[in-house]
């Protein structure tokens, strides 16, 4: 198996574009989080709308 | 196996298969639109999608409205490895996860009249859960997409977490993993 030599590992790590890039943060998702939440909601009540009307079509 | 209707909560008003979990599901296929500018997502979804499970190129993954078993999105993913430039003669590479193709019906869309946002909602209840799951049993650093290079398209991307490399290392990756129909795409990545 190929494993990467001490030495190799350290040029690499002392490279600042790749620390700046492997220290990147997975993304905040607070804001989309809430957006996805309403469109949940918002769907929800549609369905439900939906189930509603299927139920009396059927009564 | 895990399915992947394990791996996300149950909403009760969308269900996530795999292409393959049914026949119904191929059915599908032939009433799904994705609108002007991503004829190459119809395309694939139709004429390509199945050829690369049987071949284990990619899975392909159907998001259906649960109410009426409409087809309201798809999403594909398969691994991959970015090259990264360290100095002009050592390169290093990142295991990720690309989604490879992500697409809401546009006919679903119309149905739903006011159906906006499914993409966000899709990309947070269904994608990130499977990648993120994935990511634990084999390691992978980066989510990625390879973005046509449409303004709007670009900044969705954005706006969902995606960000560009810097012009340097963003050539490099195309020197080395562009296929040659891949013409002007963005890479665009997000940690996992």
């Amino acid at each position: 198996m190929r494993i990467i030599t001490k030495e190799m590992q350290e040029a690499i790590n002392r490279n600042e574009a790749y620390r700046l890039i492997m220290s990147t943060p997975p993304p905040d998702f607070t804001a989309l989080q809430r957006e996805a939440d309403s469109f949940a909601r918002w769907i929800a009540r549609e369905h439900s709308k939906e189930r509603a009307k299927i139920d009396k079509e059927r009564a | 196996m895990i399915f992947p209707s394990q791996l996300v909560p149950n909403s009760g008003d969308f269900v996530i298969e795999h292409l393959n979990d049914s026949v119904e599901n191929r059915r599908l296929l032939n009433a799904f639109s994705a609108g002007k500018n991503a004829t190459g997502l119809e395309r694939y979804i139709k004429e390509q999608a199945i050829g690369d499970e049987q071949s284990n190129e990619s899975r392909t993954y159907l998001v259906k409205d649960a109410l009426t078993g409409d087809l309201a999105c798809y999403f594909s993913l398969r691994t991959c490895l970015i090259p990264i430039a360290i100095t002009k003669s050592l390169f290093t590479t990142i295991p990720a996860i690309e989604l490879s193709n992500f697409a809401v019906n546009e006919n679903y869309r119309r149905s739903q009249k006011a159906v906006r946002k499914i993409g966000v909602f899709v990309f947070l209840s269904f994608i990130l859960p499977i990648v993120r799951h994935v990511a634990s049993f084999v390691g992978s650093k980066w989510l990625c997409v390879y973005a046509l290079p449409i303004p709007k398209l670009l900044e969705y991307y954005e706006k969902i977490g995606f960000a560009r490399l810097d012009k340097e290392r963003e050539a490099f990756v195309y020197s080395h993993v562009k296929p040659k129909y891949d013409k002007d795409c963005i890479f665009m990545y997000q940690a996992i």
